[in-house]
C-alpha cells in the first residue's frame, strides 16, 4: 500500500479532491490530512500537496460555477433534483444564499451539501468570476488549512494506522473498502439531511393542494395586502385573510392544533 | 411572519411556495373574497 501511494499518491490526492468538489461523495478531507500526515514518510512535498489540493477543489468549484452562470437554475434544480422536493430544495438554498451572500463559499466546504451547491449558485446569481475565484480560493485555504493542521498534529497516530494497516495485507485492503463505504453512507445521509432541511420550511402548491384534497385540516392564512387582494378579488378557497399590517394584532384568529399555510402574491 | 406564528405556539407552519400566483397558475380552487373589492379604490391603486 505505500508502494502504491509513494507511485500514485499526487494523482490520488488530485483526483479524490477533484471529484469531491464535482459532487461524488468521495473522503478528500481524510485523504488529505493522510497524504500531509506521510509527506517525510512518503517524500511528498507538503507545497506540491498544498498546490494539487487547491487545483483539484478550484478546478471542480470552477466548473460548477460555469454551469451556473451558463445554466442558471436548471443546474441546482439538477442537483436538487435528488431530493424529495425540488421546488422547496432551490428557492430554500437562494433564501441561504441570500442571507450570507458570497460568503457562503468561506464555509460552504465544511458543511455537507453547501459544498456542491454553493459554487453553481454564485455563478447563477451573477456573482464575478474575480470575486468567485477570490472567495472559493479563501474557502479551500481554509479547508486545506484545517487538513494540514490535523495531518501534522497527529502525524503520529496516523503513521502507527498506516503501518498497523500494512500488516495486514489483503485484510487491510478489506478494511479499507468497508471503512470507504462507510463514509459513502455517512455522506449521503448527511446529503439527505441537508436537503430535508431545506425542503421542511416550505410546501410547494400542488403538495397543499393533495393534502387538502385527502381532507386534511390545514388552515390557510392569505396574507396579501388589501391593494394585492383588490387587483383580482381572488383567494385560495377557504383562506383567511389577515393583512400583513394587521397580522401581529389578529393571528389569535388562526386556529391552534392544525397545520398553517400562510401565502402572500 | 412564519417565525412569529411558531414563537406564539403554532407548531406547524409553511409559506406557500410561489405565493398565490403559483396556486393560481396551476388553476387550484380559489374563491371570491366576502367583500366584493370596490372599483373606486382598484382605479385608486392602478393610478397612484
Amino acid at each position: 500500500m505505500i508502494y502504491f501511494l509513494r507511485q500514485y499518491g499526487y494523482l490520488l490526492v488530485f483526483s479524490v479532491t477533484l471529484a469531491e468538489n464535482l459532487g461524488v461523495p468521495l473522503p478528500s478531507f481524510p485523504v488529505a490530512l493522510i497524504a500531509v500526515a506521510l509527506a517525510a514518510q512518503l517524500g511528498f512535498s507538503l507545497k506540491g500537496l498544498a498546490a494539487l489540493i487547491t487545483l483539484g477543489a478550484l478546478l471542480g468549484d470552477g466548473l460548477w460555477y460555469l454551469f451556473g452562470r451558463l445554466r442558471g437554475r436548471r443546474v441546482l434544480r439538477t442537483l436538487c433534483s435528488i431530493s424529495l422536493n425540488p421546488d422547496s430544495c432551490v428557492s430554500r438554498t437562494e433564501d441561504l444564499f441570500g442571507r450570507h451572500g458570497v460568503k457562503s463559499l468561506l464555509v460552504a466546504k465544511f458543511i455537507p451539501g453547501l459544498n456542491t451547491i454553493a459554487p453553481p449558485l454564485a455563478g447563477m446569481l451573477g456573482i464575478s468570476p474575480l470575486r468567485f475565484f477570490l472567495v472559493d480560493l479563501g474557502g479551500v485555504g481554509l479547508w486545506l488549512g484545517a487538513a494540514f493542521i490535523l495531518g501534522i498534529v497527529f502525524r503520529g497516530q496516523i503513521e502507527w494506522l498506516i503501518e498497523w494497516l500494512s500488516a495486514f495485507g489483503k485484510v487491510s485492503l478489506l478494511v479499507l473498502l468497508v471503512v470507504l463505504a462507510g463514509w459513502f453512507l455517512f455522506k449521503w445521509i448527511e446529503r439527505r439531511r441537508f436537503y430535508r432541511l431545506l425542503e421542511r420550511s416550505r410546501i410547494a402548491a400542488p403538495e397543499l393542494k393533495e393534502r387538502l384534497d385527502r381532507g386534511e385540516d390545514v388552515v390557510i392564512v392569505d396574507l396579501r395586502s388589501d391593494l394585492g387582494l383588490r387587483l383580482d378579488g381572488l383567494k385560495i378557497r377557504g383562506a383567511i385573510w389577515i393583512p400583513p399590517q394587521e397580522f401581529e394584532a389578529r393571528y389569535k384568529e388562526i386556529p391552534r392544533g392544525r397545520p398553517v399555510v400562510m401565502y402572500c402574491t | 411572519m412564519a417565525r412569529l406564528l411558531h414563537t406564539k405556539g403554532y407548531s406547524e407552519v409553511w409559506p406557500l411556495l410561489g405565493g398565490f400566483d403559483a396556486w393560481l397558475a396551476l388553476g387550484y380552487p380559489v374563491e371570491q373574497y366576502a367583500a366584493r373589492p370596490r372599483l373606486a379604490s382598484i382605479a385608486a391603486a392602478s393610478a397612484s
